[in-house]
C-alpha cells in the first residue's frame, strides 16, 4: 500500500463525501435564496422562506401527525425488538429460524406494496378511519428488522456473566436483566430509538397510501408540495430537517460507536 | 419466568437460562413470551395484508367499483399487457444501471476507506456517506433537482466551463432518476463491502505483500476474491430497494420515467384497486426473484472459492 495509492483514496473518499453531502449543502443555500425560482446562482439572499413556513396551511398538522405515529413506532417497535432479540440472541426454542427469517421479511417486499397491503387490510376491517393507526402499524412493520439488527447485535457483546452472577446471588431473571444487562446495552437502545424514529418521521413511500382522510404527515406534506410548487419554501423545511437529523445522526453515531454495535456491523478493522 | 423464581432458592450455575447446579434442564418459558409480540404483530399486520392482497387482487375493476366475485380476469389483463412489460424492463432496466454504478463507486469508496491509516478519517467518512440516511427522502430528492435542473447548480458550473453536452437537460429524464437513486442507495452499497472487507484476516494481504506483489495485484487476487460476497450482498441489496423505489422516480421522472411503484400508485389513485393489488404483487414476485438470483450468486461464490 504504498503512499501513493493512499493519497488516492483520500482524495477518492473525499470526492464521495462531498457528494453524498452536495445536495443537503444545495438545499440549505437555496434557502436562503431572495426569488421563488430554483436559479443558480441565487440572485440575493432573503429568509422570507423560512417565514413562509408559518403561513404554509397543513404544516403544523403534517408534523403533528408525524410525531403522534413515530413515538409510538418507537417505543413499541424496540419493547418488542428488545424481547425478540433477547430470545434469538440467548434462547432456543421451536421454529427459531422461521421467526428469524419472518422478522426480516418485511425488508423484502417493496414499501408501496406494503402500504397498500395495509391499506386494503383496514379497509377489509372497517377500521381505516381510526386514524394514525394504519400507519403505526406500517411504520412498526418497516422498522421491527432494524431494531431487531442493532439490538440483537449490542446483546451479542454484553456480558452475561455478570447477569449470571446476579442470578446466583438471588435476583430474579427479569431484574437481572433489568438492572445489569439492560444497561449494558443502554447506548444501543438509545441509538436504535433515534434510528426508528428518524425512519418513520421520514417514511413517504408507505404513509401515501396510509394516511387519513384530509390529512398528511410531514414527508407526504412534502412529496405534494414538491409536485405542485417549486419555490424554495420546501428547501427551507428541509433545511430545518436536514440539521435535526444531522445532529440526530451524529449522536447515534457517537452511541452506536461507544456501544460497540457499529464495530460488530461493519467488523472495521482497527488498525492500531 | 414465574417458574423459575417461585420454586425455592435459585438454582443457576453458568448463566445459561435453565441449568441448575445439579445439571437438571429447565426449559425457559421467557423465549416464546419474550418473542410473542414480534410474531404476533408481524402475523396479524404483515402476514395478513399481503394475503389479504392477493385475495383483493382476484376482483375486477368496472364501473368505478370493485365489482363482487373472484375472477382471474385482472391478473390476465395486467400480464398480458405489453404497457405493464414495458414498465417492468424499466424498473428492471433502472435497477441494474444503479446497482452497476453504485457496485463501482461503493466498493472503490470501501477499498479507499479500508486502506486508510487515519481512524478519524474512517469516522469523518462514515459520516459523510450515511449520515444522509437520516434525512428525508422527499428533501434529498428536492436537493437533486436543484442540481440537475435546467437552471440547477450541475448547469451553473458547466455550461461557463464549455463542456461537451451543455446545458444538460438531465431533470424530469431518467438519468436524473439514477444519480438522485446512487446518491440515495450508495450507503446500502458500501456498508456490506466494508463489512466484508474488514472481515478480512489481515495477515493475508500482508503475506501477499511480503511475496512481492504489488497493491493491485493484492487487489486482484486476494482482496477482491474475499470481498466479493459483500459486493454480492451490497448489489442484491440496492437492487431490491432501487425496483421498489416510489417517491425519487416520482417527483424525478416527471411523468416519463414510470415504474412499477408509481404506476401502482396511479393505479390507486384512479381507485382501480384490483389492479394495484396485482402490479403490487408483480412488484414483490420480482423483488424475490432477485433475492433469489443473488442468492443463487452467493452460492455459486462459494463452489467457486472451494475449487
Amino acid at each position: 500500500m504504498t503512499n501513493r495509492g493512499r493519497n488516492i483514496g483520500i482524495l477518492w473518499s473525499s470526492a464521495v463525501g462531498a457528494f453524498a453531502l452536495m445536495p443537503l449543502a444545495i438545499i440549505v443555500i437555496s434557502s436562503f435564496s431572495s426569488v421563488a425560482f430554483g436559479a443558480w446562482p441565487p440572485p440575493g439572499w432573503s429568509v422570507r422562506w423560512y417565514a413562509n413556513l408559518s403561513e404554509q396551511a397543513g404544516l403544523i398538522d403534517a408534523i403533528a401527525l408525524s410525531l403522534i405515529v413515530a413515538l409510538p413506532t418507537t417505543v413499541l417497535t424496540c419493547l418488542v425488538g428488545l424481547c425478540a432479540s433477547i430470545a434469538l440472541v440467548r434462547h432456543t426454542f421451536i421454529g427459531k429460524r422461521l421467526v428469524n427469517g419472518l422478522s426480516f421479511a418485511p425488508i423484502v417486499v417493496p414499501k408501496v406494496a406494503l402500504g397498500f397491503a395495509i391499506f386494503i387490510y383496514l379497509n377489509r376491517l372497517g377500521v381505516f378511519n381510526l386514524g394514525p393507526l394504519g400507519l403505526i402499524a406500517a411504520h412498526i412493520v418497516i422498522t421491527l428488522p432494524f431494531a431487531t439488527t442493532f439490538l440483537s447485535a449490542a446483546l451479542v457483546r454484553a456480558d452475561r456473566e455478570v447477569e449470571a452472577a446476579a442470578i446466583d446471588l438471588g435476583a430474579p431473571p427479569i431484574l437481572a436483566f433489568l438492572r445489569v444487562g439492560l444497561p449494558q446495552i443502554r447506548g444501543a437502545l438509545i441509538a436504535t430509538a433515534l434510528f426508528v424514529f428518524i425512519i418513520s418521521f421520514d417514511e413517504v413511500d408507505t404513509s401515501v397510501f396510509l394516511i387519513p382522510l384530509n390529512e398528511q404527515t410531514l414527508p407526504t406534506w412534502m412529496f405534494q408540495y414538491m409536485q405542485k410548487y417549486q419555490d424554495p419554501t420546501l428547501a427551507a423545511l428541509s433545511a430545518i430537517l436536514i440539521a435535526v437529523s444531522l445532529l440526530v445522526a451524529a449522536s447515534g453515531a457517537v452511541l452506536l460507536n461507544r456501544s460497540g454495535v457499529l464495530a460488530t456491523l461493519l467488523s472495521a478493522n482497527r488498525r492500531v | 419466568m414465574t417458574a423459575a423464581t417461585s420454586t425455592g432458592p435459585p438454582r443457576v450455575g453458568r448463566g445459561d437460562p435453565g441449568t441448575t447446579v445439579r445439571g437438571r434442564r429447565r426449559p425457559p418459558p421467557a423465549a416464546g413470551l419474550l418473542v410473542a409480540p414480534l410474531v404476533i404483530i408481524l402475523l396479524a399486520v404483515f402476514v395478513t395484508a399481503i394475503l389479504v392482497l392477493g385475495e383483493f387482487s382476484f376482483h375486477r375493476f368496472s364501473e368505478g367499483v370493485t365489482q363482487p366475485g373472484y375472477t382471474v380476469a385482472e391478473w390476465t389483463a395486467f400480464l398480458t399487457d405489453p404497457y405493464v412489460w414495458s414498465l417492468t424492463r424499466e424498473t428492471v432496466i433502472l435497477g441494474l444501471i444503479t446497482t452497476g454504478i453504485c457496485a463501482v463507486i461503493g466498493y472503490a469508496t470501501a477499498l479507499a476507506l479500508y486502506r486508510s491509516n487515519s481512524p478519524r478519517w474512517r469516522s469523518v467518512c462514515y459520516f459523510a456517506i450515511f449520515s444522509p440516511l437520516l434525512t428525508s427522502v422527499v428533501a434529498r430528492t428536492y436537493g437533486w433537482s436543484l442540481i440537475l435542473g435546467d437552471a440547477g447548480f450541475l448547469n451553473a458550473v458547466a455550461t461557463p466551463l464549455h463542456l461537451p453536452g451543455t446545458p444538460y437537460a438531465l431533470l424530469y429524464q431518467r438519468p436524473a432518476v439514477v444519480i438522485a437513486l446512487v446518491h440515495i442507495l450508495l450507503p446500502f452499497m458500501v456498508m456490506p463491502v466494508i463489512s466484508s472487507l474488514g472481515q478480512i484476516d489481515r495477515q493475508l494481504p500482508a503475506a501477499a505483500a511480503d511475496l512481492g506483489a504489488s497493491a493491485w495485484t493484492t487487489l486482484r487476487k486476494v482482496l477482491f476474491p474475499l470481498s466479493l460476497p459483500g459486493l454480492v450482498a451490497g448489489c442484491q441489496l440496492t437492487f431490491a430497494l432501487t425496483i421498489s423505489a416510489f417517491a425519487t422516480p416520482s417527483l424525478l421522472g416527471g411523468g416519463r420515467v414510470q415504474v412499477l411503484a408509481t404506476n401502482t400508485y396511479s393505479d390507486v389513485q384512479n381507485l382501480n384497486w384490483p389492479r394495484a393489488s396485482v402490479g403490487s404483487f408483480l412488484l414483490l414476485a420480482l423483488a424475490l426473484l432477485s433475492l433469489a438470483a443473488f442468492a443463487a450468486v452467493q452460492r455459486g461464490l462459494v463452489t467457486w472459492r472451494r475449487r
